[in-house]
């Protein structure tokens, strides 16, 4: 798939397969076409070429809320809540809607609750999102993206801004997620953490896919040694 | 006090009125009820999905005079008001089919134009002051339309209830708040918008359909005033936005206050209105509704004597 912004190649020619249940890492140097790759999954852009398939499925012209109930969840990047909602009811809209919503609001709202049981948020419910802090909202942007009952998640720069013993229960939550069947994507600069969470990665510049495979692979491969490190050396 | 103790206690102070009070009353009471309606259904939109509305007086208008036309000419006058209130919800689908479909200001700008656009041909094809015909005029009673005005004021605050705790409002709420995140957790964020426009644009024309089947004589621009749409704003944010019980108590403090003030100050009464609402707006973000929780914040803030 391509995407270009005016003058800007943004994704050149991509072509990526992830696999069911995969954690699939997507690295690169910032500008070089993460987002843009997942804003064309989720369907916030629309591909200027090729097609974007979802389980044998073509997503191309769908809607991002055609995708959601197709399964596609996501993050963002920027962390966005629904500020003035409680936590709870940030994450019990999202499980009224997306891939298999619940019966009733009631419903929703107890199963929200064990949704941030899950990512350690239980004693916040009832306060507004708002008044959550980075680490927190970034929990609560997972919890909610999985009230949509997700079958892929695409996560955003998810362990951006936390600090270790953060990063550490993300790293475990996003563990346990996959062995229920869950299949991630994500984009992420902590380069320790993708190595031992990603079965495969893809490492991007500028538009196109330099290398891609096991996290040892791809992070040993001479031009993401010399596009991560050259621009300083050179 | 519970909230549904109150709501009951105040319809049925509402239904009792024409028994205690005389018709000036009842006349104050009926504008009161049929703000709360024209508040209520600019609330659903505006308060609960966050689009804001600024031509609701086309609604409204169109409400009124299809009703009155359809009405004078010999329908019974719930026909004729549900026949207000569809044409009303048409003009809505026209406005929101293309503005709703683009986020920002479009719908913004899109519902004004329509409102003006519409008062000036209205005002130019039919110049004629409306007046009733004198058949109509002997068999007058004021009471009965009082309680049409009731009935809309208790349908439009339960319809905003009945939203504001289902999976649509969730949804309409998400939107207002972030409708990227909406979007994204798979709300339907066109069709919802859609929807409640729909809702709105109805409930607003029923309550035009009531003033056209209330009001003696008034030139049919005056039912396409902008100040249907701002006087529903300012009722809206003075009670409470996106709430259930914002609307029905900011249309009481409005209308009231208003002929009370106008009726003592004439003219300057604006002032002082202007003056009322920015002091409501700066004090009480959420409201009068809020004004019982403010209180008590206060009251656990304030230091104990020693």
């Amino acid at each position: 798939m391509s995407k270009r912004f005016g003058g800007v190649q943004a994704v050149r020619e991509l072509d990526l397969e992830v696999g069911e249940g995969e954690i699939f890492g997507l690295l690169g140097p910032n500008g070089s076409g993460k987002t843009t790759v997942f804003n064309l999954v989720a369907g916030v852009l629309a591909p200027d070429a090729g097609e974007i398939r979802f389980g044998g499925v073509l997503l191309n012209g769908l809607p991002p809320h055609r995708r959601a109930a197709l399964g596609v969840a996501r993050t963002f990047q920027l962390v966005r809540s629904l500020g003035r909602l409680s936590v709870a009811d940030n994450v019990a809209v999202a499980r009224l809607y997306g891939a298999t919503p619940a019966r009733s609001v009631d419903a929703a709202r107890q199963e929200a609750s064990q949704l941030l049981a899950l990512v350690g948020l239980a004693g916040k419910a009832h306060l507004p999102a708002a008044s959550l802090n980075l680490a927190e909202r970034r929990r609560l942007e997972v919890a909610r993206a999985l009230a949509t009952r997700p079958r892929l998640l695409l996560l955003d720069e998810p362990l951006a801004g936390l600090n270790a013993d953060e990063v550490q229960a993300e790293v475990g939550l996003f563990r346990r997620l996959r062995e229920e069947g869950l299949t991630l994507v994500l984009v992420e600069h902590n380069v320790p953490a993708v190595r031992s969470l990603c079965d495969r990665v893809a490492f991007l510049h500028a538009g196109e896919k330099v290398a891609e495979g096991s996290p040892e692979q791809v992070l040993s491969h001479p031009r993401v040694v010399e596009v991560y490190l050259g621009g300083a050396a050179g | 006090m519970n909230p549904s103790v109150a709501a009951a206690a105040a319809v049925a102070l509402a239904a009792a009125l024409p028994w205690v009070a005389g018709d000036a009353a009842v006349n104050w009471g009926l504008l009161v009820l049929l703000q709360v309606t024209v508040a209520q259904s600019w609330n659903l939109l505006g308060g609960y999905g966050g689009q804001v509305n600024l031509g609701h007086a086309a609604f409204f208008g169109i409400g009124a005079l299809v009703t009155r036309g359809l009405w004078v000419q010999g329908t019974p006058v719930v026909g004729a008001l549900v026949a207000g209130s569809a044409a009303a919800a048409v003009a809505g689908l026209v406005v929101g089919l293309p503005s709703l479909r683009l986020r920002g200001p479009y719908f913004a700008i899109g519902t004004l134009a329509m409102a003006e656009i519409l008062r000036i041909v209205v005002g130019t094809t039919l110049p004629e002051v409306s007046a009733l015909p004198s058949d109509l005029i002997t068999g007058y009673r004021l009471v009965p339309r009082y309680y049409l005005a009731l009935a809309l004021a208790v349908l439009s605050t339960a319809v905003v209830w009945r939203v504001s705790c289902s999976r649509f409002g969730m949804g309409l709420v998400a939107i207002r708040e972030d409708e990227w995140v909406a979007e994204t957790v798979g709300v339907d964020t066109y069709r919802h918008k859609l929807a409640a426009l729909l809702l709105s644009a109805a409930l607003a024309g029923a309550a035009g359909g009531a003033f056209g089947y209330y009001h003696l004589s008034f030139y049919p621009q005056f039912v396409f005033s902008p100040v249907w749409t701002f006087d529903a704003v300012l009722m809206v944010f003075l009670g409470g936005i996106g709430t259930v019980w914002g609307p029905p108590v900011g249309a009481t403090f409005f209308v009231l206050l208003r002929e009370a003030l106008a009726l003592r100050l004439t003219e300057l009464h604006v002032l002082v209105f202007g003056a009322v609402f920015v002091v409501v707006v700066l004090t009480l973000p959420g409201g009068l509704v809020d004004v019982a929780r403010v209180l008590r914040a206060m009251r656990v803030r304030r230091p104990q004597p020693a």
